[in-house]
């Protein structure tokens, strides 16, 4: 706005400027109306032009006189033009004036309400200021920066943004009897450009003349940024302040600030979080940690499948017994095979490792394997142990009592 | 604060549990997708065994652990082995011996064939071959498996090694 000040002085200068060079070359143009030296001098500042028909016309001619008149003329169109310069520049005065009436400042009121008051006339930069955190600043004071920037640094809760955006119908498809937004016993924001409170009448009435408010040039100013493209309660405004804008656009763009920061400030007033729901969040919290380390330490059967049963020691047991079982028979294969005992271990066949074979003579050997506690188990040829006896039999009946 | 901010914990939490549920749904994931590819060789190597004792009566030979037998390499396909993510299977045969009674046949008359047997009988021992399967594993969850699989059929454990033996060809 007060670039707005500034472009309106600018333009006074030029009108000044030009007027004066007007004024200033009408002294030079002095009008000779005698010959005989007798002069009018037009300046700016006269508006009567003083000629001297009477003195010494002897000498002049009719061509003379008619064209003093005719530069008496021009210098009365000066003059003229002069005069409208003068209603110019106060017309440019009081416009002045009344632009600075509509440059304002809003600061923060009570509870962060915005207030609208004047702003000086040497102020250059009119401030926004919700609270202590968030500032608004609107910059106007460099006139070659054409952009103006409202910066509203908190994050905008979106559902908010969007009830108050729908509240106010922006995209107009609101009903006529949701017209004003109630937001959490402060301003209200009203299209037809009233202000309310939730509180008592004092303070309708207080606040009804400091509050906020949402005028309708406001609404239709968001309406179009909107439009526009500029979406609903952006966390930063950007509005273009061309050379070539209008007061009335500007008007209408500082309007449309207004009434951006106004919305912002709505939207900060949204309860999004109290005291129970916090509670409630680390509440779902602890018992989420509970059941991630409930299942992390002893995982339940309906999330992991069962596992297989392990082997146990009597399974390993009763392994060591069947092998030792198994690999008599092999001895006794190669006894039959070959009518003799093996020398040695690396004569029999078989893929039953671990087993130690002993040969006691020609007819007599021992098989000893390692139980999984460390003890000895041993398969004497002479007297094998009855747990092989059940082995060979459950073998037999397997095998179709082929042993 | 953002919500997302605010719930920052709340997402943790569950992250956290989403990761403690999937970590042991994967491990047993991973470990039936073993037990399946193990049981499926040793389906295999016994369906292939059986077939070769029953045309050819005769066993496949032993191989090296991991190895094919050569005689039913045919029964694979393409490149395949014995051998998966932390197992072996290994081919072997062994011998059952089985004693019958026997008794000489004599140039008695035909008359007198009722009295053969009244003769003393003599124990004649032969040698029967069966075929063995060694499963070396060492993760002793698949040998649990393979032996609760294979139990009724004659499996044991000894160590880490699954054994499993085919009955001789009648």
């Amino acid at each position: 706005m007060a670039r707005k000040r500034k472009k309106s002085k600018s333009k006074k200068r030029n009108r000044q400027s030009k007027a004066k060079a007007s004024s200033e070359a009408t002294p030079s143009e002095d009008v000779e109306v005698a010959p005989d030296g007798v002069s009018a001098d037009v300046d700016a500042t006269d508006d009567l032009d003083v000629i001297d028909l009477d003195a010494e016309t002897d000498g002049a001619s009719v061509d003379d006189l008619l064209e003093a008149a005719s530069a008496l003329a021009d210098e009365a169109i000066v003059a003229s033009a002069d005069t409208s310069n003068d209603a110019l520049d106060q017309a440019i005065e009081t416009s002045e004036a009344e632009l600075d009436e509509t440059v304002e400042r809003i600061e923060p009121g009570d509870e962060n309400d915005v207030t609208v008051v004047p702003l000086d006339e040497d102020e250059d930069i009119t401030t926004i200021s919700l609270d202590d955190d968030d500032v608004t600043v609107i910059s106007l004071d460099d006139e070659d920066d054409d952009i103006t920037t409202i910066s509203l640094d908190d994050d905008v809760d979106e559902d908010a943004a969007s009830l108050i955006a729908q509240a106010l119908d922006l995209d107009g498809s609101g009903s006529e009897d949701s017209d004003a937004v109630e937001t959490e016993g402060h301003a209200d924001i009203d299209p037809d450009g009233s202000s309310d409170t939730e509180g008592d009448e004092s303070d309708d009435a207080s606040e009804g003349a400091d509050g906020p408010v949402m005028t309708p040039d406001a609404l239709a100013a968001l309406r179009d940024l909107r439009t526009e493209g500029v979406g609903s309660v952006p966390t930063e405004l950007v509005l273009d302040l061309g050379e070539g804008g209008t007061p009335e656009d500007r008007d209408r763009l500082l309007q449309a600030a207004l009434a951006h920061v106004e919305m912002q400030d709505a939207v900060y007033r949204v309860p999004t979080e109290t005291g129970q729901r916090r509670r409630f969040g680390a509440a779902a919290t602890a018992l989420v940690l509970l059941a991630a380390l409930w299942v992390a330490v002893a995982p339940p059967s309906f999330i992991v499948p069962p596992t297989p049963p392990a082997v146990t020691d009597i399974d390993r047991l009763d392994g060591v017994r069947i092998a030792l079982w198994l690999q008599a028979q092999q001895v006794e294969a190669f006894r039959v095979e070959n009518g003799r005992l093996p020398e040695a271990s690396g004569e029999i066949g078989g893929g039953l490792e671990g087993i130690r074979y002993v040969r006691s003579n020609s007819r007599q050997y021992q098989l000893v394997a390692l139980t999984p506690d460390g003890r000895t188990l041993m398969y004497d040829s002479t007297s094998p142990d009855p747990t092989f006896a059940a082995i060979a039999a459950r073998f037999s009946s397997l095998h179709g009592g082929s042993e | 604060m953002s919500r997302i901010t605010r719930n920052l914990g709340l997402i943790l939490a569950v992250a956290l549990f989403v990761f403690a549920a999937i970590r042991p749904v994967r491990r047993a994931a991973a470990f039936e997708e073993a037990r399946a590819s193990l049981v499926a060789d040793i389906e295999a190597l016994r369906v292939a065994a059986e077939r070769r004792v029953a045309e050819y009566d005769a066993w496949p030979t032993e191989s090296a652990p991991g190895a094919i037998p050569p005689e039913v390499v045919a029964a694979f396909p393409g490149d395949s082995s014995l051998s998966g993510d932390g197992y072996t299977v290994e081919w072997s045969v062994l011998g059952f011996v089985t004693t019958v009674e026997q008794r000489e046949p004599t140039d008695l008359p035909a008359e007198a064939i009722g009295v053969i047997d009244s003769l003393p009988a003599t124990l004649v021992s032969t040698v029967r071959p069966s075929g063995l399967i060694n499963v070396r594993a060492s993760d002793p969850r698949i040998l649990g498996a393979l032996l609760d699989d294979y139990r009724e059929e004659g499996a044991f454990v000894r160590d880490s090694v699954w054994s499993l033996v085919l009955p001789p060809p009648n």
